[in-house]
C-alpha cells in the first residue's frame, strides 16, 4: 500500500472518528448545542465590543481581549486549514491545489502567529503545578474531589502543551519543505509528518475547545 | 448425413496443415530471429532475391530490384515484424496508446492542414475519411514511412489501380530504412522513388549499391516490367535498376552493414524536429544522445518490433510491465516495489529533486521540466520530418511552410498531468451531418471552387493564403449546391467552424472538430542544469511564467485571425490564469513566510523548553514528594 493511500485512509478514519466523537458528545448531552451556540455568540459579541472599544480598555482587559481574539482566530484558521488540507486528499485522492491551496497558504501564517501568541500569553498560566499532579492522581485512582475545578484545569493544560508540541512539527515541516534540503522521498516524508501532526493537532484542538466550553459551563 | 460428416472431416483434414502453416508463418521465429547468446554482430553476407523469390545475380536480364520481404524474410519472420508499431497503424486490434504525431494532409490552395491517423486518436481522421486509399496514402506519406502497413495493403486498391499496382508493386517494409548502417544508405532516395511510384524499387534504391532510373508512373498500364523494354517516348524512362557488381562476391552474395543497435541518424530521418528560429549550429541534441546513447537504448523492441514508446502509462496501455522500465521514471527513479533495482540502468543518474514538493510529480510529466525547448514568451513554430518532408530532396525550406506546428505548448494530458506538446490547428473543408464532421478531400474542394481560390505563392513560402469571410461563404455555397444529398458544407480553421446560416450568411462557432490537435514531445531532453526550476520556483511561479502564460498564436488562414488571436498555455493546461498569477504573487511573500515560520518555530521551541520543562519539573517534584509521603 502506498504511503499516500495509507495517509488518505488514516485521515479519513481520523476525521470520521472526530466527527463521531462530536456527534456522540452532542447526543449524550456532554455538549449542549444551544448552550454552546449561546456561549460562542456571547464570546463573539464580547470580543467585537472589546475590539471596538480597545482604546478605552485597561491593559489587563486589552490583554484579555487579545487572548480571546487570538484564540478564536487560531481556532478558526486551524479548522479551515484542516478542511483545505484534508478534504482534497480524502475526497479526490489528490494533492492540495487551486483554491484549497491558496486558502491553506494564506491562513498558515495566521495560524502560526496565532498559536505563537497563545503560547506566549498562556504558557505561564498553563504551566503544570502540584495541584495538577493531585488532580491526575485522583483521576487515575477514580477518587472524587470536593475542590472546585481550576481554570484552566489539568486536561486543558495537557491539551495546550500537546497543541504546542504538535504545532512545532506542523510548522517546521513546512519550513523544511520550502528549502532545497530534502529530495523526493524526504519531501514526501515531511508532507506526511505535516499531515499526521496536523490531524493530531486538530483532534487536540477539538478536545481543548470542548474542555474550555465544559469548564466555562461549570 | 454420414456423407456430410465425411465431407466435413475430409475438409478439416485438408485445411489442418494450412492452418498449422499459417500459425507458424506468423509466430515461428526463423534463423535470424533467435539469438544464440553470442553478442558479436552477425555478418549479413547474403543472397538477394526479387519479389518472386528468384535469386538476383549480376548479369540478369532484366535486372530486378531485390525484395526485402523475400531477402530478409529468408532468415527473419516478416509476418511477425509487420505487426510492429511502425507498421500496424491500420490494424484496428492494436491499442493506439497515447496520441502521437499524425500525418498531416496539407493543401495550400484550399487552406487545408488535416491531421490523419489510422490509429483513431481523438482529433485525427482516418486517411479514408479524407478520400485517401492505400495507394494515395503511400504516395502522400510513403516518403517517411518504412513501408509495410497501410502502404502495403494492396487489397484495398480500387479496381482501376490493378494494373498500376502490378507495375509499381506493394510498398514492402524497408528493413534498410532502420537497420542499414552503410554510409551510402540514402533514405531521401526512398522519397524520390515513392514520387515516381517505384514502390517495388524503393528499398533497393536506398541501398548503397543500387541505382534506380525511370518512373513507374510514366509507363502505360500494360507495361511488362519483366520485359525491360524501353518506352516508345524517348522522353520517358521505364523503371530499371543497376547494381554495383563489385559488391557481389564470387558466389553472388552481397555484404550488408546491418545493425540491430540502429544508428541515431536512421531514426532522425523520420523523427527530426527543427525549431524554425534556431540555426543548426545553435541547436542542442538530446542529452541522452550527447552522452553517447542511441535512440534504441530506450526505444527497444523484440522480434515483433513493438517499440517501447516510453510514455508513463504505456505498461498499462500495452499490458506490458517491461515497457515501464524504459520510461523516464523506469531509468531514473527507483521504485521500492521492484523486485530488483531497475533504476540507474545504463548509468542513468538518480535525481534528488531537492526542495521540489511532491505535488509536481503528481501534476506534471518529467518532460514538462526536462524536454523540448525552454519555454519562451511565445510558442515557436517547429518543423518535423514527417510533417514537412525534412531530409527529402524537394523539401521547402521556408520557415512558414505549412503545416504550422507550434511548440512547446503545455497541455493537460488524459492522465491529468501537464506535458509539453506540439500543437497544430486543424483547417479543412468538411461536410456536416448533425454534429458529425466528415472532411472533404482538398482536391474535391479545389475542383468545385477553383476560381474562388485565388492565392498565388510567388515566393514559394508555403504559408497560408489569406481567406476573406465572403470568400469562404461563396465556397460553402458552391460546395453545398454540389452535394447530391444536400449535406451542409463547413470550413474549419483557427478553432472555429464556419457555416452558412439559413439566410446564407456566414457564421462561426466553437466546435469539437476545430479544437487544436496536440501530441506530447518527449525530446530533446535538456540536461538537469537546464531544467525548469533549476533557478528556483520563479522559473514557473512568476506572474508571466511561460509555462502558464506563453502565448500561442491561433493559426488560421482567415484574415480575421491571422494577426491578432492568441491563447495562453494556461488554457490548454486547464488552469485558471487568474489563479496561476495569484499563486505566483504568493512567491513574492515566500521569503517572508519562511522567516516568519522559522521565527515562530524558535519561539514555540523556547516556550516549550522554558515553561513546559518547568511545568514538567513541578509535576515530577510533586510526584516525588507524594512518593516520599507514602
Amino acid at each position: 500500500m502506498s504511503s499516500q493511500l495509507l495517509f488518505r485512509i488514516i485521515s479519513l478514519l481520523g476525521l470520521i472518528g472526530l466527527t463521531g466523537a462530536i456527534v456522540w458528545a452532542i447526543r449524550s448531552q456532554l455538549v449542549q448545542v444551544a448552550a454552546t451556540k449561546q456561549t460562542l455568540r456571547q464570546e463573539s459579541l464580547d470580543l467585537a465590543h472589546s475590539l471596538r472599544q480597545w482604546r478605552s480598555l485597561s491593559t489587563p482587559a486589552l490583554l484579555n481581549t487579545l487572548k480571546r481574539f487570538f484564540y478564536l482566530a487560531t481556532l478558526a484558521s486551524a479548522l479551515i486549514l484542516a478542511l483545505t488540507g484534508f478534504l482534497p486528499v480524502i475526497v479526490f485522492g489528490a494533492a492540495v491545489s487551486n483554491l484549497a491551496l491558496m486558502l491553506h497558504l494564506v491562513l498558515a501564517p495566521l495560524f502560526a502567529l496565532g498559536i505563537t501568541a497563545l503560547a506566549l500569553f498562556w504558557a505561564q498560566r498553563h504551566r503544570f503545578n502540584q495541584t495538577d499532579w493531585e488532580r491526575l492522581r485522583q483521576w487515575f485512582r477514580k477518587e472524587k474531589s470536593a475542590a472546585p475545578q481550576e481554570n484552566p484545569n489539568v486536561w486543558q493544560k495537557i491539551c495546550f502543551w500537546s497543541s504546542l508540541l504538535l504545532a512545532l512539527p506542523v510548522i517546521v515541516s513546512t519550513v523544511l519543505m520550502m528549502y532545497p534540503l530534502y529530495g523526493t522521498s524526504g519531501q514526501e516524508w515531511l508532507l506526511h509528518l505535516h499531515g499526521y501532526a496536523g490531524l493530531l493537532l486538530l483532534a487536540v484542538a477539538v478536545l481543548h475547545t470542548y474542555l474550555v466550553l465544559a469548564n466555562k459551563r461549570e | 448425413m454420414m456423407n456430410t460428416l465425411k465431407q466435413n472431416l475430409f475438409l478439416l483434414l485438408a485445411i489442418a496443415p494450412c492452418l498449422s502453416f499459417a500459425q507458424n508463418h506468423i509466430d515461428a521465429p526463423k534463423l535470424g530471429d533467435v539469438s544464440d547468446g553470442n553478442r558479436s554482430a552477425p555478418v549479413h553476407l547474403i543472397d538477394l532475391y526479387d519479389a518472386d523469390s528468384i535469386l538476383v545475380r549480376p548479369g540478369d536480364q532484366p535486372m530486378l530490384p531485390f525484395s526485402t520481404k523475400v531477402t530478409c524474410g529468408k532468415c527473419h519472420n516478416y509476418a511477425k515484424v509487420s505487426t510492429g508499431w511502425h507498421f500496424n497503424a491500420a490494424d484496428s486490434n492494436v491499442t493506439p496508446g497515447r496520441r502521437s504525431q499524425p500525418w498531416i494532409l496539407v493543401h495550400q490552395k484550399t487552406g487545408t492542414q488535416l491531421p490523419l491517423s489510422s490509429r483513431g486518436w481523438p482529433g485525427t481522421y482516418k486517411p479514408e475519411d479524407a478520400g485517401l486509399n492505400a495507394w494515395q496514402f503511400a504516395q502522400a506519406f510513403g516518403r517517411h514511412l518504412p513501408g509495410g502497413g497501410l502502404s502495403e495493403k494492396t487489397e484495398s486498391d480500387p479496381p482501376g489501380l490493378f494494373w498500376r499496382r502490378e507495375i509499381s508493386g506493394p510498398l514492402e517494409i524497408n528493413c534498410l530504412s532502420c537497420h542499414d548502417a552503410e554510409a551510402g544508405h540514402d533514405q531521401a532516395e526512398y522519397a524520390n522513388q515513392i514520387k515516381r511510384e517505384n514502390f517495388r524499387w524503393a528499398a533497393a534504391a536506398t541501398s548503397g549499391f543500387a541505382n534506380v532510373r525511370g518512373a513507374a508512373k510514366d509507363v502505360p498500364d500494360n507495361y511488362d516490367i519483366y520485359s525491360g523494354l524501353p518506352m516508345d517516348d524517348p522522353q520517358l524512362t521505364a523503371p530499371s535498376i543497376s547494381y554495383d557488381f563489385s559488391r557481389f562476391n564470387a558466389p553472388g552474395k552481397v555484404l550488408f552493414d546491418i545493425k540491430r543497435r540502429i544508428p541515431n541518424e536512421r531514426c532522425y530521418f523520420c523523427h527530426s524536429t527543427k525549431t524554425v528560429s534556431v540555426e543548426r549550429w545553435e541547436a542542442e541534441e538530446d542529452v541522452h544522445l550527447t552522452s553517447g546513447m542511441l535512440c534504441v537504448d530506450c526505444h527497444r523492441n523484440g522480434l515483433d518490433h513493438n517499440m517501447v514508446r516510453g510514455y508513463e502509462d504505456e505498461p498499462q496501455a500495452k499490458q506490458n510491465p517491461a515497457a515501464g522500465s524504459f520510461s523516464c521514471q523506469g531509468c531514473h527513479l527507483p521504485d521500492d516495489s521492484d523486485q530488483a533495482p531497475l533504476a540507474g540502468g545504463l548509468g542513468a543518474p538518480i535525481p534528488k529533486h531537492a526542495g521540489i514538493p511532491v505535488v509536481h510529480f503528481e501534476k506534471m510529466t518529467c518532460t514538462a521540466c526536462h524536454a523540448g525547448p525552454w519555454p519562451a514568451e511565445q510558442a515557436q513554430l517547429v518543423k518535423t520530418s514527417q510533417a514537412h518532408a525534412l531530409g527529402t530532396h524537394s523539401v521547402n525550406r521556408s520557415d512558414v511552410v505549412l503545416p504550422h506546428i507550434a511548440a512547446p505548448v503545455f497541455v493537460r494530458e488524459d492522465n491529468g498531468k501537464i506535458a509539453p506538446h506540439k500543437m497544430m490547428w486543424p483547417a479543412f473543408w468538411a461536410r456536416l451531418n448533425g454534429k458529425e464532421v466528415t472532411p472533404m478531400a482538398p482536391e474535391e474542394v479545389a475542383a468545385l471552387s477553383d476560381t474562388l481560390f485565388t492565392g498565388v505563392d510567388s515566393t514559394r513560402s508555403g504559408d497560408w493564403f489569406t481567406f476573406k469571410e465572403d470568400q469562404i461563404a461563396q465556397v460553402l455555397k458552391r460546395l453545398s449546391a454540389a452535394d447530391s444529398s444536400r449535406r451542409e458544407a463547413a470550413y474549419i480553421a483557427g478553432g472555429k467552424l464556419y457555416r452558412l446560416n439559413k439566410s446564407g450568411k456566414l457564421t462561426k462557432e466553437n466546435h469539437a472538430a476545430a479544437r487544436p490537435y496536440s501530441w506530447a514531445m518527449g525530446h530533446d531532453v535538456r540536461p538537469a542544469s537546464q531544467s525548469l526550476g533549476i533557478r528556483g520556483c520563479g522559473d514557473c511561479h512568476a506572474v508571466n511564467a511561460p509555462i502558464y502564460f506563453s502565448q500561442l498564436k491561433v493559426d488560421s488562414p482567415m484574415e480575421t485571425d491571422r494577426h491578432s488571436t492568441h491563447k495562453t498555455m494556461a488554457e490548454f493546461a486547464d488552469l485558471s490564469g487568474f489563479y496561476a498569477r495569484f499563486f505566483a504573487l504568493t512567491f513574492f511573500l515566500r521569503p517572508l513566510l519562511k522567516w516568519l515560520m522559522i521565527f515562530v518555530s524558535l519561539i514555540l521551541t523556547g516556550v516549550l523548553l522554558w515553561h513546559g520543562l518547568q511545568g514538567l519539573g513541578s509535576l515530577m517534584k510533586a510526584a516525588g514528594e507524594f512518593k516520599e509521603s507514602e
